[in-house]
């Protein structure tokens, strides 16, 4: 069956077709998962809840061909108000677990997101994490695509800033 | 000037697409994510559901009803006997149910089967031509979290026994080890008198699926009914009815009334509906599990608590009030849009939640209404849309209905009709039976 059919049949209430819409996407969503919440364990547990969460909402999902971006929208909803919550708790609670083997520029960059506002966050996933076309990010953030990127550019700029002034490099 | 952070980014992205996938933990949590979904819709309320079958439009059960005296002596020697707590129950709202324990109608029988972690035993039957009252118990090593029942069968010989509503309580969630639990099995045609081996089939699901067969005997004759052919027309408030037959069984009293199809007005319930005796003594109507159903030709069958047992030499039908809703009146919704077309016109009606496998509804009804009032829905090609299950509930001065399809493959808008409602018209209808 192919996804969309599987989407219009989840959309009718058919668990068993919408537990293999979940399986089209779960690395997607995995990944997502993973770029923000930095634990296999977390990130599982993201998944069964944006599963839940869908499940439940699914006649949300009006237009079946976009079972992924919907997908994907309620993943970094979750993602971020697990990460809202988790800044109320010690911040050793939330150490990467993939500290050991990734580059300074990882870190810095992922520091540099983490300063970013929600809105802006969310953004720059779904274009550099999720390759989504402007086009799409528009729809799925409902606001018009110039505004998708002006505001990708801002976004840039501000990571940009933070890089510089945490003492990195200066370009021009 | 952003290309470096681009670039940093696509970097960043390259490393995430490296991780690796636990490929099978994220299976299981869709699993458990699909359950928890269901779970949690159908925890929220622990009202009595009924199994609608296709064939019987509409059941119904009453939420609060009028308790019966029973003395503490009686009550204590029945409650002794093996599976007899929920029976003693129910005899405190139903009269012929009290009649049938003081005359020695129920049937203890003895049948087990366990497939090691859970264990069903029945412990008694009550059996008449119109259905049968299963006592039993589930027994589990583990306890059970949220079980529930996904399949009642009851054979005679090797023949299914076709049902018109099967009314059970889900056996309780606490985890409890054991569970004793009644089902209300109302037969469509009546069982002949000579039945005596019979088969019931269960599952039940928790953690998993539990499948239970149950052979069982029986000595005892079945009671026979007995029928007064009426055939009797009468006029309330300007709409016709006929009273075509009153069925005595030890079980319930059967009343097959049949409404004028050129009659303005929907007759939903009789609320009053009754068979007096000599002495001003009444049986009113069964107000636990299913108490009413309808034939596939618009028939509607009511129950009445059975006097079987005391066979009054005067017995007087009569009824004076009923629920009436004018034809125009109904409910339409789309599943897929969540759109509420259509609602009655005296507001009283607020759809609470819709979707293509759910609607509930809530009802300015006032604290006694006690009624579940949703009745059957039709999809847009006029075709009855298949339920699993219905449930009632009541929450001050509103009630509650809610039903659930077996799946979304209807065609929207839909139509679903009420069988209760709080709009009445009165008159006054006495027919001696003899």
């Amino acid at each position: 069956m192919e996804e969309r059919e599987l989407a219009e049949r989840s959309i009718r209430g058919d668990a068993e077709a919408f537990v293999q819409l979940m399986e089209l996407h779960k690395v997607s969503l995995y990944r997502t998962a993973y770029a923000f919440l930095k634990s296999e364990h977390a990130a599982v547990e993201a998944v069964q809840e944006v599963t839940v969460r869908a499940f439940r909402n699914i006649r949300r999902l009006k237009e079946p061909s976009y079972a992924r971006t919907w997908l994907t929208r309620i993943m970094i909803n979750y993602c971020q108000d697990e990460l809202k919550n988790a800044r109320r708790e010690p911040v050793t609670d939330r150490m990467p677990e993939s500290i050991g083997h990734t580059g300074d520029d990882f870190l810095i960059i992922e520091e540099a997101l983490h300063s970013l506002p929600g809105a802006s966050r969310r953004l720059i996933h779904l274009k550099y994490f999720e390759d989504m076309k402007i086009k799409e990010i528009a729809k799925i953030e409902k606001i018009p695509e110039g505004t998708v990127k002006s505001r990708l550019h801002k976004s840039l700029r501000t990571l940009r800033d933070f890089i510089n002034g945490k003492g990195g490099h200066t370009d021009d | 000037m952003t290309e470096r952070e681009e670039e940093r980014l696509r970097s960043m992205k390259e490393q995430m697409d490296q991780i690796p996938i636990p490929e099978e933990a994220l299976s299981n949590a869709i699993r458990a994510g699909v359950r928890q979904a269901e779970q949690q819709h159908t925890r929220k309320k622990t009202a009595r559901r009924l199994v609608w079958p296709a064939a019987a439009v509409a059941a119904l059960l009453l939420a609060f009803v009028m308790t019966i005296r029973v003395s503490p002596a009686f009550a204590h020697a029945v409650s002794s006997l093996p599976g007899m707590s929920q029976i003693v129950e129910m005899i405190q709202y139903d009269k012929g149910m009290k009649a049938i324990i003081a005359n020695d109608y129920y049937e203890e029988i003895h049948a087990t089967d366990s497939d090691g972690t859970v264990t069903v035993t029945l412990n008694g039957v009550i059996v008449d031509q119109s259905g049968m009252v299963i006592s039993y118990t589930v027994d589990s090593t583990t306890g059970m979290k949220n079980p529930q029942i996904d399949k009642i069968e009851l054979y005679s010989g090797n023949v299914l026994l076709e049902h018109q509503g099967i009314s059970f309580n889900y056996p309780s969630e606490d985890g409890k080890m054991s569970n004793e639990q009644l089902i209300h099995y109302n037969f469509i045609e009546p069982l002949p008198t000579d039945s005596q081996e019979f088969e019931l089939k269960l599952s039940i699901r928790d953690a998993e699926d539990h499948q239970f067969s149950l052979p069982f005997s029986i000595k005892k004759p079945v009671a026979e009914g007995k029928v007064y052919e009426l055939d009797r027309k009468v006029t309330v408030d300007g709409q016709k009815l006929t009273i075509q037959s009153i069925t005595v069984h030890p079980l319930k009293v059967a009343v097959k009334i049949k409404e004028d199809p050129g009659n303005a007005m929907d007759i939903l319930q009789y609320e009053d509906l009754r068979i007096e005796d000599g002495d001003g003594e009444v049986w009113s109507r069964i107000t636990n599990g299913m108490t009413a159903t309808q034939d596939e030709d618009g028939t509607d069958l009511y129950f009445l608590q059975s006097n079987y047992f005391e066979q009054p030499d005067l017995m007087v039908f009569r009824m004076n009030r009923m629920q009436a809703l004018d034809k125009t009146e109904k409910l339409v919704v789309n599943t897929l849009t969540g759109e509420v077309l259509e609602t009655p016109s005296d507001g009283k009606l607020a759809v609470t939640e819709l979707s293509p496998t759910l609607v509930e509804t809530q009802l300015r009804t006032g604290p006694e209404f006690g009624y579940g009032y949703l009745g059957s829905a039709v999809d847009a090609n006029g075709t009855t849309i298949d339920l699993s299950s219905g449930g009632a509930w009541h929450i001050g001065e509103y009630s509650y209905n809610d039903m659930r399809f077996t799946n979304g493959d209807y065609v929207n808008p839909i139509t679903i009709h009420f069988f209760a409602y709080p709009n009445y018209i009165e008159g006054d209808v006495t027919i001696r039976l003899e």
